[in-house]
């Protein structure tokens, strides 16, 4: 699974986080921080925080 | 079958958050009534609310699914009553405007603003807050930020009253389509004469692909930022300053230790947030939840103020308390919806209650506390108004 952030776009909002915590963090500079390599169980839940963000950032790729 | 409830009837009494409690002790989600009659269902659980409000089986593009549960036919408001991508499509050319660094340049005004209205009140006197601070304040600040010249901006309390707390259904098209053609014009008249504000800059701004906002987006946008930017704004302020004096114990902490301030508006927003409950969704196909079938077609909103008070995520809910560690509440709402304006609100309600309790070394309820009145509204928790006596 990969995970693209369009930083030009997030907007820190931290809504991916509420979803998949274990995946999305914000820093305190409201930076998001994604973890590198996510376990393959967490997909549906990656799948859901993409869909949470008002902006649409995040983009997924299956492998 | 299950009760039918009448949010806005509830809403006229101080009780409404413990009935709101009794109900989501047997039900997680309850069929309510809305103004224009018609029934949906109303999430009031918190976990069925963070759940569903990313759930993309629910629409926020009633004009299309229900349009029986469009705020006002035929006039699509935009974000809130749109779906992605269009919805996050729109949402991006708006969102610097409401990012972190865009909200802290807008700090010195802010503050500036609200001394010029705390200097109105003189040393000491009795006023309605509202009247006289939580509405104007507001109501400045998102004004300026996209130009709304101050002449204009007499009706904009009747507007917003009628749109959020309207006495009949026709009061409040009435009042959002004098809104939306008081818009219009001001897009024309921005297209004729630019100015340095987001109006002008949203006229120029364009799409990946070149294109631009049309009148018609352009004025629903501007109709959505004003009401949504100062009506919320000015009752969670009064909601605040109530409920501080309520609970003189906090208000007391609240003195001793400024640096509380952004715990006490999470506490504010938590306790008793402005806007109540969200626009309606409608199901795309069959949805089970909280024990209940959702039939597709059928309109469901979110309960925030019953979610921010769910026993079942914090102890003693309905206790305000400053100090308690914040459980996150959805009081801004949560998912692609999420308020666009939440760190200029949050910074708005800091730099209020700040300068108020800075200026003011005595604030009280003026009436007695059983004798404050509480908007008849389903959509909005607010004060009717907060009559105060204050001193220097
Ligand atoms: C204390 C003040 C405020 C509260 C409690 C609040 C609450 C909310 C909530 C709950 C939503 C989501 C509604 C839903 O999902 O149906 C929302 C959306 C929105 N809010 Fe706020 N809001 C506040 C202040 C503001 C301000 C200052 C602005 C400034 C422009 C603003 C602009 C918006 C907009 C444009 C949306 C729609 C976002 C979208 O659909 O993507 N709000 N707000
Ligand atoms: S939800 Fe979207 S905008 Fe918000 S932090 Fe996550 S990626 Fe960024």
């Amino acid at each position: 699974m990969k995970i693209t952030v369009d930083d030009g776009l997030c907007d820190g909002l931290g809504q991916c986080a509420l979803v998949a915590p274990e995946v999305f963090a914000l820093d305190d500079d409201e930076r998001l921080v994604v973890a590198p390599e996510p376990a393959r169980e967490l997909a549906g839940k990656v799948a859901a925080a993409a869909r949470a963000c008002p902006v649409r950032a995040i983009s997924v790729e299956e492998s | 079958m299950t009760e039918v409830v009448d949010l806005a009837e509830l809403a006229a009494t101080a009780g409404l958050e413990q009935e709101l409690d009794r109900l989501a002790k047997s039900q997680g989600i309850i069929r309510t009534r809305q103004l224009n009659q018609q029934e949906t269902w109303t999430v009031l659980g918190a976990a069925l609310t963070r759940e569903l409000l990313s759930d993309p089986r629910l629409s926020n593009d009633v004009h299309t699914h229900a349009p029986h549960g469009a705020l006002v036919p035929g006039m699509a408001v935009m974000l809130l009553e749109q779906d992605d991508p269009g919805h996050a499509r729109n949402r991006r050319l708006v969102s610097a405007a409401f990012a972190s660094r865009a909200v802290r340049q807008l700090e010195p005004r802010i503050v500036e603003i609200t001394r010029q209205l705390l200097d109105g009140l003189g040393e000491r006197g009795t006023a309605d807050f509202i009247e006289e601070f939580t509405y104007p304040m507001p109501l400045e600040v998102i004004c300026e930020l996209l130009g709304v010249p101050a002449e204009d901006r007499d009706p904009f309390r009747k507007w917003a009253m009628d749109i959020s707390a309207a006495p009949s259904v026709e009061a409040m098209q009435a009042a959002a389509v004098e809104l939306f053609s008081y818009c219009i014009g001001l897009i024309g008249a921005k297209r004729e004469r630019p100015t340095e504000d987001l109006l002008s800059e949203l006229i120029v701004a364009r799409f990946d692909d070149g294109s631009a906002l049309s009148d018609a987006e352009l004025s629903s946008f501007a109709a959505v930022l004003l009401i949504a930017g100062h009506d919320t704004v000015t009752n969670l302020l009064a909601n605040a300053l109530h409920d501080l004096l309520a609970h003189p114990e906090q208000l007391a902490a609240l003195r001793r230790d400024p640096a509380l301030v952004g715990a006490a508006v999470e506490e504010a927003l938590r306790f008793r947030g402005s806007a109540m409950t969200t626009v309606n969704r409608v199901a795309r196909e069959d949805i089970e939840a909280g024990g209940v079938t959702i039939r597709k077609g059928e309109l469901v909103r979110f309960l925030l103020n019953a979610a921010n008070r769910d026993t079942e995520v914090r102890a003693d809910p309905h206790s305000f308390d400053i100090g308690r560690a914040t459980a996150q509440h959805v009081a801004f709402g949560m998912g692609p919806h999420f308020c666009l304006g939440q760190r200029l609100a949050r910074q708005e309600a800091t730099i209020a209650l700040t300068e108020i309790l800075q200026r003011f070394s005595t604030l009280e309820l003026a009436v007695p506390a059983d004798e404050v009145r509480w908007l008849p509204s389903d959509a909005i928790r607010g004060l009717v108004e907060l009559p105060l006596r204050y001193a220097r």
